[in-house]
């Protein structure tokens, strides 16, 4: 398990031994919702907006 | 053999396929799909891929990346033709109909004015959707012509130009729930009952509150939802039906259907049996 920060609050918020790129998750601490960009080294960024044509 | 998915984000049902593939002894590689760069014209090497399990979220990059792999002779599923069909309610509705599907009455208007022609025609309660939009979004039930008004006058000021086309469908009085029916390959692996609820209003989907149960997979609903999908190419879809007082109705076609919350409830592994299948067609 490693340990990424949150962009928005500076929290430091683990990530699964399975997390995979372009995974969405919430900052515990602040609820932002964020998306993991990078696993080496670890980095999160603010999750996109669902788009007008996002969908099934 | 070389195989990836492809995605906008990793939703839940992306992690499943990823795992039940890992189960199965296959690691599929990644495709983000904002991050590709398509060279269109100096192709230097062969396909990196053999086939690709396409479940990108956003329609815009699904379609130009299915067409780009196609082009290069890469399996995709689904593929463009299934994308550009089920993600124009107008071009579904048409096939449906064409295929002798029992689907509601509906129209097209590109104007308000033939909209209110539509209603007309239609009555009240009717629906009106965008053509291309999903979990319903800007799905409207219209109750009256003053609510028609208010719909068509917010899309005129605020909507995009493919929100400004107007796609108007009979209401069906349904049993407080629909149905989504699963199809992988020629079989429907399972489906569900999507049930409306306080936090839905009378919208079902899931992601809008609307909650699921089991549905059992009778010939009839086999049947109709295996005719839904008899124009498109073979593949994973996900068929949505209504109970009406005349029998089943089919309103749309799903060509990258969620599950997350289907498999639990219905037992199947919606996920695994979608790899599976994709698996054996890249193996064909």
């Amino acid at each position: 398990m490693t340990n990424a920060e949150c962009p928005e609050c500076a929290s430091s918020i683990s990530l699964a031994a399975n997390a995979e790129i372009g995974e969405i998750l919430s900052c515990p601490d602040c609820g932002t919702r964020l998306e993991v960009r990078s696993l080496a080294p670890p980095k999160l960024e603010k999750a996109p907006g669902v788009e007008e044509d996002w969908g099934e | 053999m070389k195989l990836a998915i492809c995605y906008t984000i990793i939703s839940a049902e992306n992690k499943m396929l990823i795992d039940s593939a890992k189960k199965r002894g296959v690691e599929l590689s990644r495709i983000v799909d904002g991050e590709e760069l398509l060279c269109l014209t100096h192709r230097e090497k062969a396909p990196e891929y053999d086939a690709i399990l396409q479940r990108s979220v956003s329609f815009s990059r699904s379609q130009s990346l299915t067409y780009y792999y196609e082009s290069l002779g890469t399996l995709v599923l689904n593929p463009f033709h299934a994308a550009r069909v089920c993600g124009d309610k107008m071009q579904t509705s048409i096939e449906l109909a064409k295929a002798g599907v029992p689907t509601p009455k509906t129209f097209v208007a590109l104007a308000p004015d033939a909209a209110r022609a539509a209603a007309a025609k239609l009555g009240f309660p009717l629906v009106m959707k965008p053509v291309s939009g999903s979990w319903a979004r800007m799905v409207h039930r219209i109750n009256d012509r003053d609510a028609l008004d208010a719909a068509l006058e917010s899309r005129e000021e605020m909507g995009s130009p493919g929100q400004k086309i107007y796609y108007l469908q009979e209401h069906v009085e349904k049993p407080g729930r629909d149905i989504r029916a699963f199809v992988v390959g020629n079989e429907v692996i399972a489906a569900i009952y999507r049930h409306s609820t306080e936090k839905s209003g009378w919208i079902t989907n899931t992601g809008r509150g609307g909650t699921a149960s089991k549905c059992e997979v009778t010939h009839e609903l086999s049947e109709l939802s295996l005719r839904a999908v008899s124009f498109l190419p073979e593949g994973i879809y996900g068929v949505d039906l209504m109970e009406s007082a005349g029998g089943m109705v089919v309103h749309e076609v799903n060509h990258t259907t969620e599950f997350r919350n289907s498999s639990p409830v219905t037992g199947v592994d919606i996920g695994d049996r979608m790899v599976e299948y994709f698996i054996s067609r890249a193996k064909r």
